[in-house]
């Protein structure tokens, strides 16, 4: 199954923007990406219509990985896809150039949270994205017991269109 | 022009699932399941009820998600929501009607 | 060397850039035929092609790429688009349909660009509905010929640049609720409109310009939104004075969050898959299963 991003650029700039924005403990700032989604021929089309920022009291102090985000955190966050139903993805920076990879530490708690987001919110896939500063990976899944599966494409929308970028 | 937040109620007595959605400025109501009975037999289809005129010259319009071959005239194609709708010529339902009304008179042609 | 080595100036990645893009076409008659010619020489490499029609003895006057036998062998106009890209580019992907575009809606989906050369104001209505709706960047092209009185005609025309974020073709004067009624009123037939080669050409010529500055770097600020009006009489292609006034304010026809599907459910998604992937057991048993027992067979 071919799963496609698309976001706008303004909104894109925005994140990067508010991901860079330094915290008072937490070294790595995250938000979610609210998105619809549609049958295409050959899979699915995200397309994000809104971002969710991460309020700074939300952060917690973690001993091993330094901070993560609270339960409000995540209120907000299924609050905010749940009427109407929308796919959350969580998103964060590792900053730098070229093709991000999640790291051993993204991966496994985000085995731990992306499934609960389909308890209140079924019906859309729920996933993942680690930006640099010119590219993104992310993952999604396609139900809370499988594993997740790779987004395929990354679309721009804006001046200029870019598929797959690298701006 | 109806109250549109009674009327939604009223249809969900009896389609729990209908919703109202908007494109752009218009908006319809999605009924995902609705049983339509025609030609002895009952199918199962989804609808979108346009309860107001939006311009297409009807005061109201039922659309489906597919055409009832043999019954009904002049079955058009539309593209509303992202999806294919189809819709037949079918006088004028008034949108003064209760919702309810307006999809039970929408249904008349295809009996 | 390639075939593309002469239009190296769009960019760096330019070749790979278009090679990988997907165009949809809704409308392959005067404008339409146009706007395929020409994606095809700049190396667009993906093409989604929408129209119902086959091509008639009228049409012979601007549709690009027919011949008088396609009129004799009443071919399909996607057919001669078809014949049209892949006689410049053999390698292009095509996919199409004889149908109204609202009938094959599902193949647009996966476009990065649509084109639109329809005639009808509710045609140009969903189509840009669609186009925010799944955040494709849309032109649209339109001409007219009017009846000035005492034998003169003007040749208008215009294309617009428009998506997701950008003022609408309701903002911008092309849809409104009186000529979508009008059309409805009489059944959406506008009778043999006149329609001439060479302002399509423009026109069309217009659009493929505009759909290079949204995916290419060549000409420095690239564009998301533009309303270029034609005088056919004066020969002109101006900016229309609306685009700027409606730039400064919010599209007030369209939501930023009304994008999707709002019936998609992953569940029914991944049922339909299963039931496509497990089909019926009545069905023949797999070459795999019949091997298998073969093998016993000759075991034994």
């Amino acid at each position: 199954m071919k799963v496609s991003l698309k976001i706008m650029r303004g909104l894109l700039e925005h994140v990067r923007q508010d991901l860079k924005r330094p915290h008072s403990f937490a070294y790595e700032r995250v938000g979610f990406l609210i998105a619809s989604a549609a049958g295409t021929p050959r899979g699915i089309l995200l397309t994000i219509c809104d971002y969710q920022p991460v309020d700074d009291e939300d952060y917690e102090r973690n001993e091993s990985v330094g901070a993560e985000i609270g339960s409000d955190a995540m209120r907000k966050a299924v609050q905010a896809a749940y009427r109407p139903q929308r796919t959350l993805l969580h998103v964060h920076t590792h900053g730098g150039l070229g093709r991000p990879e999640f790291s051993s530490v993204d991966l496994i708690s985000a085995e731990e949270f992306v499934p609960g987001f389909f308890y209140p919110v079924p019906k859309m896939p729920h996933g993942l994205l680690v930006l640099s500063d010119d590219d993104a990976s992310g993952l999604y899944w396609q139900q809370p017991e499988q594993k997740p599966e790779t987004i395929s494409d990354f679309i721009i929308v804006g001046g200029p269109y870019t598929r797959n970028w690298r701006t | 022009m109806r109250n549109s937040d009674t009327e939604l109620k009223a249809l969900q007595k009896h389609w729990k699932d209908a919703e109202l959605l908007g494109e752009g400025e218009r908006k319809f109501v999605l009924l995902p399941n609705l049983k339509v009975s025609s030609d002895g037999k009952t199918k199962l289809v989804a609808a979108l009820l346009q309860p107001w005129a939006n311009g297409n010259g009807y005061p109201t319009r039922l659309y489906f998600s597919e055409r009832f071959s043999n019954k009904g005239n002049n079955w058009n194609s539309f593209n509303i929501l992202g999806s294919t709708w189809h819709a037949c010529s079918w006088g004028e339902v008034s949108e003064d009607l209760p919702w309810i009304e307006i999809i039970a008179n929408h249904l008349r042609p295809l009996q | 060397m390639s075939w593309l080595d002469r239009q190296s100036f769009l960019g760096n990645d330019s070749d790979e850039t278009l090679a990988a893009l997907t165009v949809g076409i809704v409308g392959l008659g005067g404008g339409g035929s146009h706007v395929a010619q020409q994606l095809a020489h700049v190396g667009v490499g993906n093409f989604v092609l929408l129209d119902p029609d086959i091509i008639t003895d009228t049409n012979l006057n601007r549709l690009v790429g027919a011949t008088f036998s396609d009129i004799q062998a009443g071919t399909y106009k996607v057919d001669i688009a078809q014949r049209v890209i892949v006689g410049v580019n053999p390698n292009a992907k095509i996919e199409k349909r004889i149908s109204l575009w609202q009938d094959a809606a599902e193949l647009l989906k996966e476009c990065d660009v649509i084109i639109g050369g329809v005639d009808k104001i509710r045609a140009k209505h969903e189509l840009d509905a669609f186009s925010r709706r799944f955040m494709i960047p849309y032109i649209d092209m339109g001409m007219d010929v009017t009846d000035t009185g005492g034998n003169n005609y003007l040749i208008s025309g215009q294309v617009i640049l428009t998506g997701p974020g950008e003022p609408c073709l309701q903002c911008l004067g092309i849809v409104n609720e009186g000529l979508l009624k009008e059309e409805a009123q009489t059944y959406g037939d506008a009778g043999s409109k006149p329609q001439v080669v060479w302002p399509n050409g423009l026109l069309a010529s217009t659009a493929v310009g505009l759909f290079m500055q949204l995916v290419t770097p060549w000409a420095g600020r690239p564009r998301t939104s533009a309303f270029l009006e034609y005088d056919g009489n004066r020969n002109s292609i101006v900016e229309a004075a609306a685009l700027s006034f409606f730039k400064t304010r919010q599209c007030s026809h369209y939501m930023i969050r009304d994008v999707g599907d709002p019936r998609f459910d992953m569940r029914k998604l991944l049922a339909k898959e299963q039931d496509v992937q497990t089909p019926n057991q009545k069905l023949p048993q797999s070459w795999w299963n019949r091997f298998i027992r073969w093998c016993s067979s000759q075991r034994d």
